[in-house]
């Protein structure tokens, strides 16, 4: 029962997380000329950041309710609660929002005769995820807790 | 309307990819009792591989008005002339690609921009890496990364090769 309520929280983030790209990408080529790799990156990093929040915060939720002496039936009833945030936001939104598929698919194209754009788009795609991941995990941490 | 119809397909797409990417990680993960990271990693690089695949079949067999972007490929070498490349940018995204045909206009938004999409995943893989290197775990950190990005990449080349030996063995060409 839990199994299948995780699965539709999954399934429901991750059409909002796919629509979510599909129109970032398609407002991108219309309001500016940037070549189709500079939104995917900008994707890519915002929904690190997201999760590095939703992670940070939840989990900090996730061990306070530990701590308290809540009513059993009402913990469960929280920690439910907060599994399913995390599926809906972390695995399903982020989880699709952010797509690694199209990014290789993009670096094999820029490999062919734009070599510079390609390393570009590797490092700074890996390297600003990371920082946006720290960001948001340090973020999180700051607002979580209360 | 169109563009109804084609959120839609996005949309169910990226339900299934998230899923598939979940059941996924879960049998690698718990099942098959691999490190997390790993399993996310797996997961990566099939879709870059089968992105690869899709992605040359619907241009070799769906498109109409032979522009793909693949003709300057290596893929397509033997196919076409050299040295024409239609537009400056290859990276534009896929749906836009099939403006003249609805029928792969939607298959693009369902399977590429929403199955694949969904099912692929940058934010779990820098949250996993975050995770390693918080456990002190460098190593596995840089492995991960430069692992994952360079074997995708070589994973998309090679679906892009598959979909160029199955759309030639159909009879059609770029």
């Amino acid at each position: 029962m839990t199994f299948t309520l995780t699965m539709l929280f999954i399934m429901a983030g991750g059409s909002l997380g796919a629509l979510a790209r599909f129109l970032c990408q398609g407002l991108a080529a219309r309001c500016t000329s940037w070549p189709g790799w500079i939104p995917v990156l900008i994707i890519n990093v915002l929904g690190s950041i997201i999760i590095g929040i939703a992670v940070a915060w939840l989990s900090i939720d996730i061990k306070d309710l530990n701590l308290q002496n809540l009513n059993p039936a009402t913990r469960v009833l929280e920690e439910l609660a907060l599994n399913e945030m995390m599926a809906l936001i972390a695995v399903g939104f982020c989880g699709a929002f952010t797509t690694f598929s199209t990014f290789s698919l993009e670096n094999y194209l820029l490999s062919i005769d734009k070599k510079g754009q390609m390393l570009l788009n590797m490092i700074g795609t890996t390297l600003l995820a990371y920082g946006g991941v720290m960001l948001g995990w340090f973020l999180g941490s700051l607002g979580g807790g209360s | 309307m169109k563009l109804f119809v084609i959120m839609l397909a996005v949309g169910l797409g990226g339900a299934m990819g998230a899923v598939t990417r979940n059941l996924l990680g879960t049998l690698f993960h718990v099942v098959m009792g691999l490190p997390e990271y790993v399993a996310i990693m797996i997961v990566n690089i099939a879709g870059s591989f089968l992105i690869g695949f899709v992605f040359f079949c619907l241009e070799g067999l769906l498109k109409k008005d032979m522009e793909s972007r693949l003709q300057k490929t290596p893929l397509a070498r033997p196919l076409v002339d050299e040295g024409w490349w239609p537009s400056s940018d290859p990276t534009r995204p896929v749906v836009s690609d099939f403006k003249k045909d609805l029928r792969a206009e939607l298959l693009a938004a369902f399977i590429i921009t929403g199955i694949l999409g969904g099912m692929t995943t940058f934010s779990l893989f820098s949250l996993l890496s975050l995770n390693l290197a918080q456990s002190g775990n460098h190593v596995a950190m840089l492995i991960n990364a430069a692992g994952t990005v360079l074997l995708g990449w070589l994973a998309a080349y090679l679906g892009l090769i598959c979909g160029s030996r199955l759309t030639l063995r159909l009879g059609r060409s770029l």
